[in-house]
């Protein structure tokens, strides 16, 4: 790895350091937060050439700058098209991808050549707007930890947890052949009779088959006090689509488990830092999503590529200082909206939703295979 | 701040009007590329005088007469600055200006000519033709060739220099007709004798004066006069003037 | 001071005389001389009923006893009246069109100027004319070349479905209607349900009592009583529209109706080295701009992309930034409608995917309007057909001859999208060139700079017009020999 990008490393985890304790009402000084951004960009433009030609292309290299606002969000898309990053890719420790379920080749990469950083901000935030004031807890995922998957941030994230914040007996339960719902509902059954809080970690998707099954056996858990529910990511097809709300009610009447500690986790293998809504945070229900210090989200007019005014639908845009070996700032295809430094989720930019005659050809080009790119 | 976010390239700036319009420029948010062919010494101090404003710059060593050396050095300034907004061609051979050791017409020969065009008239088609493809490309740019006022009053005779500047009026004047569809501006900045440059050292007492005289304004040029209309003709205010001349002079010249 | 200004209210429904219904207020236009609301009917089953039952009466007591001359006269007077530029329809139009729309007022006003004069009586005889070798034929039986008669009959009641993306395309239809004797009901979509009014107010104005087997409504797409009603009572249906539309339309027709659909269909350019000469390739550029322009490319005729030849004196990459720097001189005089979030977000989406391809030197360059995506140009080294997102979005592909394109189109021509073809190449290559797009399924062949404007008389989609809509009965010749036997002087 070069001097530059250990000197990077350390700004970037000193920074995190500085900003550990998070608070519903902490928002780190933007100064010091776009200097580092605006830092890791120069580096950045200096060493990911795909990163560079882009931004030379849109006019905004380092020098073309006024602020940290400018750093021009790279489309996700590049993120299949070539690698972007620093360190060569083959020396990368690891690699996660994004879960493309049409062509694996056209799967969305980012390299990691070390974890030290995404690691930090990881427990960092974990930390913070998971656990609260607990130290540890039994910790039971739903979703396929890094032994089963191990190009999957959700993975890492998953077994992070477990590491870090579990206590023994903390598992996954998503095994070769898939989620052993009994052993699962036997091992709850027991902590439930010990009066031992827990913690349930998967992707949205997830609950949602066995919410189905709970119900279906016609059981209910009573979980203790201070268990608690995180669920991730959207339904991707994967199960039918639920509203938050009869998710959370399921919670409740399924495990016992008030909405109010419940929270949802908003990342993506695009960002190596994850944003949390401020339920368990600030004891209050809440869809807002707020990111650590490190973290910043900007909503853009798709006309403009510039900031909304607040309150203003746009497409979302993220800075993350974590995001040191790819692209300080990316530009997502999930549209939202901004108040006070947080962001809610509305939904995702469909596929071209031209008018008539053009989007008779779109369909047809796509259904004919015709799309070369 | 006119132009922030853009990027100039000035021929012929490491010293006299071609350093002040690069530091104006700069000045004003562009980034400069200071080209000398050359007075390194004299770059790098226009360069440093940048800096040290907080502005951004470097310098550039590249014969405007050569094709490929332009080609090069203009693929350079593209590279690091990521684009080319505004050229200034300020370039010429070098010229002795010197009203009592000027050579007569009947004294010169078509070599004389011919140098002067391949300085002023070639450096400039050179570096425009290297910069065309990238302003065409972004779909906006400014291209600024400076002439003198001696071609609508030769005051002081100097054959060579002013034919060849003469002809870089014209060159201006049809790349304004092609271009400006392109929304590429093609001026021409005509400065009056402008004290403190070489072209003015020479000249002495007598002539200043005569000229002095005629000159509504009632002084001559100093290079920041020249400066600050290369600065307007930079702008986004002037995206609607092409094919113009435009003397900054006091006032000696007027009409077309 | 705050000055109130008073609010206009506007029938945006056209009804037999002595109609009149409950209305209801849409939303509030603003507009150049101040707020305009759209008075809209409150309809239900019941009601469409009695108006379809008003339009069949006013068909069968006036309209059928007319002659197509007759009718003809009418709708030239009619159409006539908007040739003045104080008649106050058309001052109306002026001025809500681009309210409604979001097209630009200049563009509208030249656009409305140009249309409006296809509908005078020598247009309107031509377009018969290309139809029907004898037009009396709508009239009465006509002795036929192979021996015996036949009359053309055409819808009794016609129910009509309007897209409102180009406005004005309604009128077509109607005159259509009319020229047929048909009553009719035109379904106006909300998005501009004006235009079709006017011009049967226009009708009114020369021969009310022609005007009133003429009905014009707008409802909620998808209103389902009201559709099945309409559909119901009618003998023909016409939809214009997208994929969506169509569809679900047709999904209520029965099969022993006549269904007429004009879906979406996609419309492309082709430029010659001939038309890249020093002293063409300027006008050619602007008149293909103007082509894109016009409605933001709304139009089925409007071009998608363009295939730019090598050999002219600017290279297609040349012609891409060109042609953007075009458009955005367009967007200062006819400024393009802003966008609803999808649209803004289909473009984004089709500009980040080509920045990218730039950026990694893969042979695409985008020409991209810098403050707000009021226009895009894509080029791409190497030719492919694919649509735009519109809203002045256009493709340019470099290519070695237009004719190598052919293929490329094929796929899209067969499946039935394509439509217009706008070129600009030498006059020699004109006759091979339409034989070659006439075989992929091509429509229309035509100048650059005229995309938008159909000439009367052509096929729309490639199909007959009036022939689509009408039934013939022949009376066969044998029978007249026969029948003479039935006369008594007869020997």
């Amino acid at each position: 790895m070069r001097p530059e990008s250990k000197t990077i490393i350390n700004a970037v985890k000193a920074y995190i350091e500085r900003h550990s304790v998070i608070n519903a009402d902490s928002m780190a000084s933007e100064q010091a937060f776009g200097e580092l951004a605006l830092q890791l960009f120069q580096f950045q433009c200096e060493y990911n050439s795909a990163y560079r030609n882009y931004a030379k292309l849109k006019r905004k290299l380092p020098n073309q700058l006024d602020s940290w606002r400018d750093i021009p969000p790279m489309p996700i898309q590049a993120f299949k098209r070539s690698p972007l990053a620093c360190e060569p890719p083959e020396e990368a420790a690891a690699v996660f991808m994004t879960s493309g379920t049409t062509n694996p080749e056209q799967r969305g990469r980012q390299y990691h050549p070390t974890f030290e950083v995404w690691d930090a901000s990881m427990s960092t935030g974990f930390r913070s707007f998971v656990m609260g004031d607990i130290g540890k807890l039994k910790i039971l995922s739903l979703s396929p930890a890094e032994d089963i998957h191990t190009n999957s941030s959700l993975s890492r994230y998953l077994s992070q947890a477990l590491r870090l914040f579990g206590t023994s007996g903390s598992q996954s339960y998503f095994q070769q052949d898939g989620l052993v719902v009994e052993q699962l509902l036997d091992d709850l059954r027991a902590c439930e009779e010990q009066g031992e809080p827990v913690l349930l970690l998967g992707a949205t998707f997830a609950y949602v088959p066995l919410l189905d099954t709970i119900e279906k056996l016609g059981i209910r858990f009573r979980l203790a006090p201070g268990s608690r529910i995180l669920d991730t990511g959207g339904f991707k097809g994967k199960s039918r689509e639920v509203s938050v709300n009869w998710l959370y009610e399921k919670f409740e009447q399924c495990f016992g488990v008030p909405r109010t500690l419940c929270v949802n986790m908003y990342g993506m293998t695009e960002l190596c830092s994850q944003y949390y809504d401020t339920t368990i945070l600030t004891g209050a229900f809440t869809k807002m999503k707020l990111g650590p210090a490190w973290l910043r989200p900007l909503v853009l007019d798709p006309n403009t590529l510039l900031p909304v005014a607040e309150g203003n639908v746009g497409v979302l845009a993220h800075f993350d200082l974590a995001n040191w070996n790819s692209c300080v700032a990316i530009l997502t295809e999930d549209i939202g909206v901004m108040e006070g430094g947080r962001f809610e989720l509305i939904g995702r930019i469909a596929g071209s939703e031209a008018r008539g005659c053009s989007l008779a050809v779109e369909q047809f080009i796509q259904s004919n295979g015709l799309q070369t790119s | 701040m006119l132009l922030k976010t853009k990027t100039a390239l000035v021929t012929g700036a490491s010293r006299g009007i071609g350093a002040e319009i690069a530091a104006a420029l700069a000045l004003h948010g562009a980034s400069v590329v200071v080209g000398y062919h050359t007075r390194k010494d004299a770059a790098e101090r226009t360069v440093e005088r940048v800096r040290e404003a907080g502005g951004r710059a470097f310098a550039y060593q590249a014969d405007v007469r050569s094709m490929d050396e332009v080609t090069v050095m203009v693929e350079e300034v593209v590279n690091r600055y990521g684009s080319i907004d505004i050229v200034v061609n300020n370039a010429l051979s070098p010229y002795s200006f010197n009203p009592a050791q000027r050579r007569t017409v009947w004294e010169h020969n078509w070599e004389d000519y011919q140098e002067q065009l391949d300085g002023s008239l070639g450096g400039a088609f050179h570096v425009c033709k290297a910069a065309m493809p990238h302003l065409q490309k972004q779909g906006s740019g400014r291209i600024i060739n400076v002439v003198t006022n001696l071609i609508d009053f030769p005051v002081v005779p100097y054959h060579d220099y002013t034919t060849a500047k003469s002809a870089l009026l014209g060159f201006t004047r049809n790349m304004a007709a092609e271009l400006g569809r392109f929304n590429i501006t093609v001026n021409a900045l005509a400065p009056g004798l402008t004290q403190g440059t070489d072209s003015s050292r020479e000249t002495r007492e007598d002539v200043r004066r005569d000229i002095v005289r005629l000159t509504p304004m009632q002084r001559l040029a100093v290079p920041q006069d020249i400066a600050n209309a290369a600065v307007l003709l930079a702008s986004d205010l002037s995206g609607f003037i092409t094919g113009q001349c435009l003397r900054v002079d006091g006032g000696l010249v007027m009409g077309s | 001071m705050n000055e109130t200004k008073e609010i206009t209210r506007i029938e945006a429904f056209f009804l037999p005389a002595g109609m009149s219904f409950e209305t209801t207020t849409s939303t509030r236009i603003l507009t150049s001389e101040g707020p305009v609301e759209l008075l809209i009917p409150v309809l239900d089953g019941e009601k469409l009923k009695m108006i379809i039952a008003n339009l069949s009466r006013n068909r069968s007591d006036y309209l059928s006893t007319l002659s197509t001359s007759e009718i003809i006269e009418r709708i030239a007077v009619a159409s006539e009246k908007w040739l003045n530029p104080s008649y106050p329809q058309r001052v109306l139009a002026e001025q809500l069109l681009p309210a409604l729309t979001g097209y630009a007022a200049d563009s509208i006003r030249l656009q409305l100027k140009r249309y409006m004069r296809t509908f005078r009586r020598k247009e309107l005889l031509r377009f018969i004319g290309e139809e029907f070798d004898d037009p009396l034929v709508l009239d009465e039986f006509r002795p036929r070349k192979s021996g015996g008669f036949s009359r053309a009959y055409g819808p009794k009641l016609l129910f009509q479905v309007f897209s409102g993306n180009v406005p004005g395309v309604s009128l077509w239809s109607m005159t259509m209607g009319l020229l047929l004797r048909s009553a009719q009901l035109g379904k106006t979509s909300m998005a501009e349900p004006l235009m079709a009014v006017w011009f049967a107010q226009s009708l009114a104005e020369v021969d009310a009592k022609l005007a009133d087997s003429i009905a014009i409504l707008p409802w909620k797409g998808g209103s389902e009583e009201l559709e099945r009603e309409a559909i119901r009572q009618a003998d023909t249906v016409t939809v214009y529209g997208g994929r969506l539309a169509v569809e679900s339309v047709r999904a209520k027709v029965p099969i022993e109706k006549k269904f007429v659909a004009y879906g979406p269909k996609a419309s492309f350019a082709m430029i010659g080295k001939e038309a890249l000469t020093p002293d063409r390739m300027n006008v050619t550029i602007s008149r293909l701009a103007a082509d894109v322009a016009h409605y933001d490319q709304q139009s089925c005729m409007s071009p998608q992309c363009v295939y730019i030849e090598d050999g002219g004196s600017i290279d297609a990459q040349g012609f891409a930034a060109l042609i953007a720097a075009e458009l955005g001189r367009l967007q200062l005089r006819w400024p393009r409608a802003s966008l609803a979030d999808q649209e803004a977000y289909a473009i984004l989406e089709v500009r980040n995917r080509y920045w990218l391809e730039e950026a990694a030197g893969e042979g695409s360059a985008v020409y991209a309007s810098t403050k707000d995506a009021q226009w895009t140009v894509v080029y791409h080294n190497t030719p492919r057909f694919e649509g735009s997102p519109l809203n002045r979005t256009l493709h340019v592909y470099r290519c070695r001859r237009v004719e190598d394109v052919i293929p490329m189109l094929e796929p899209a021509g067969q499946a039935g999208l394509l439509q217009t073809c706008g070129a600009a190449i030498g006059p020699h290559r004109m006759f091979a060139l339409a034989e070659a797009l006439g075989n992929i399924g091509v429509n229309r062949f035509c100048h650059i700079g005229s995309m938008l404007q159909a000439k009367a008389g052509w096929h729309h989609d490639g199909r007959f017009n009036l022939m689509d809509l009408i039934r013939f009965t022949d009376i066969e010749r044998t029978m007249e020999d026969e029948l003479e036997q039935y006369d008594p002087d007869f020997e």
